[in-house]
């Protein structure tokens, strides 16, 4: 059953996230022509960060489809269909988080996958030179090298995969809460406070911790360390070293898992569907 | 055999209290009319059978069960406004009932669709309240359900249409199953209860067979006009 929910909610989603996709992809054609017709090389270097700016764009847009489509289906007429299915809410509940996921996920893709494309244009356009000269600056500055960054990169895509989960967690909580006597009261207001005050709680709480125990990774273009104290280790491993705290991510992890449970206990027990 | 039992069942929005310690059981197999006045609590209560209202206090029970996962598996709910999304075409209504709904007949609902003269590619969003009506018809009575609970079915049809409609119900609903229907065109539809539920002022005024309360030559709607009158 949880194969058919997924299959159809993606389905569902698909009708409002099209025109997020639309457009981006009519900006990427529309910057593909500046940069194919264009001898500037100013533009050439514009049209691909255009096409980056976009995807950021679709990066806020999607959320807010995801959080009105959660909305729509669940509490506006179609929750007639949604709440009257033979399907556990705790199923209803997953699918809709990992179809929505799939979705954000989809457009932070194409973003970072535009600005990975972006930084290989502006080396073709601009030349080598320019990128070495780019490194060297960065190392002026105390900052890893592009080997060390890029799988720094990847633990950043672990990070905001986990963000973002939590992002989707909150916005279904605040959603739910705002259909549930008195916070009702407040309509849309109520969710937006809801949805940033948990957020910015999850963040304080998880960031708490992360200081308390620094347990994590330090990652060098040589080696990557599992260490107990990423501070002392990367002192120790120097300038080229990069710290990536586990701990953060983990217990946001652990939240974002946890908030599907009071979610479901709402639409359970108090949830009127209008 | 009861198929819908409640007791002591109360819910309020706010201060107002809709259904005030109601108590009553339905009996299996019968047709029966839901009726009273408008804001009398009718779409409530057939929110609670259906499990889309949680908080209120009393017991409900449909077939010996609390409403929930598995009463929605053989309960038909035919709501008083469309629930299909509006980039649905008729065709994807027809899919989604039949992926989620192991009693629902997918030929049958395509003959009722047809029957009804609707395109199976027609989008929801391009049709009438009228046609919009027809599908949910067509989608809810195709399913073998034990109980089917239809919040006025006619409400947004015009008369011509009524009839066919009422026929419709009649012709396809589950032989030995539970029709539980709100209306207020007690008129065209008297002919078919075979029992009746009167509520008003968030009470039961009167809970029985339609051979029992129109054995003195009254119709429903003369029993209708008499219990409102002292009511309202």
């Amino acid at each position: 059953m949880f194969g058919k929910l997924l299959k159809n909610d993606l389905k569902a989603q698909w009708h409002s996230m099209s025109v997020v996709f639309l457009c981006t992809f009519i900006v990427a054609i529309v910057a593909e022509v500046f940069t194919l017709t264009s001898d500037n090389k100013v533009v050439k270097v514009m049209g691909g960060l255009l096409v980056s700016l976009a995807l950021g764009f679709a990066c806020i847009i999607i959320i807010i489809a995801v959080a009105m489509m959660f909305s729509k289906t669940m509490f506006g007429r179609a929750g007639y269909l949604t709440l009257t299915l033979p399907v556990k809410t705790g199923s209803l509940l997953a699918s809709k988080t990992l179809s929505s996921l799939i979705w954000v996920f989809a457009v932070y893709a194409l973003f970072l996958g535009s600005l990975f494309l972006w930084v290989f244009q502006v080396k073709d356009t601009l030349g080598e030179e320019v990128m070495e000269s780019a490194e060297s600056l960065l190392k002026l500055f105390g900052v890893p090298s592009f080997l060390t960054i890029f799988m720094g990169v990847i633990s950043f895509c672990v990070s905001l995969a986990v963000l973002v989960l939590v992002a989707v967690q909150s916005l279904q909580l605040g959603l739910t809460l705002s259909h549930v006597s008195p916070v009702s009261k407040f309509g849309n207001i109520g969710v937006i406070v809801i949805f940033f005050g948990l957020f910015a709680l999850i963040q304080s709480v998880s960031n708490a911790i992360a200081d308390a125990l620094p347990f994590g990774l330090v990652i060098t273009p040589e080696v990557i360390k599992i260490t107990s104290d990423i501070h002392s280790t990367k002192a120790a491993l120097g300038i080229n070293a990069m710290g990536v705290n586990v701990v953060g991510s983990f217990v946001r992890l652990a939240i974002a898992i946890g908030l599907h449970y009071p979610t479901k206990y709402l639409i359970q027990h108090k949830v009127n569907v209008k | 055999m009861a198929i819908i039992k409640v007791d002591a069942l109360t819910k309020a929005y706010g201060d107002n209290i809709v259904l005030n310690d109601m108590s009553f059981s339905l009996p299996q197999g019968e047709i029966i009319g839901l009726f009273g006045p408008n804001g009398c609590g009718k779409t409530t209560l057939m929110k609670i059978l259906t499990g889309l209202i949680h908080d209120y206090k009393g017991n409900v029970l449909i077939d010996g069960v609390k409403p929930g996962e598995q009463t929605k598996a053989y309960t038909a709910y035919l709501p008083e406004q469309t629930f299909v999304h509006e980039w649905m075409r008729n065709i994807d209504a027809v899919d989604y009932f039949n992926d989620f709904f192991s009693d629902f007949d997918k030929n049958k609902a395509l003959e009722m669709l047809k029957r009804f003269g609707l395109s199976e590619k027609q989008k929801a969003k391009t049709m009438s309240k009228g046609m919009q009506e027809k599908l949910l018809l067509s989608l809810v009575m195709s399913r073998d359900a034990k109980l089917y609970i239809l919040d006025e079915p006619m409400g947004g049809v015009d008369p011509a249409t009524r009839s066919s409609i009422l026929n419709f119900i009649m012709d396809n609903y589950a032989e030995k199953s539970t029709l539980l229907v709100s209306t207020h065109l007690i008129n065209d539809l008297q002919s078919v209860f075979t029992h009746a539920l009167f509520m008003g002022s968030g009470k039961v005024l009167l809970n029985d067979s339609v051979e029992e309360i129109t054995k003195d030559g009254k119709s429903i709607e003369d029993i209708f006009k008499e219990v409102f009158s002292n009511v309202w």
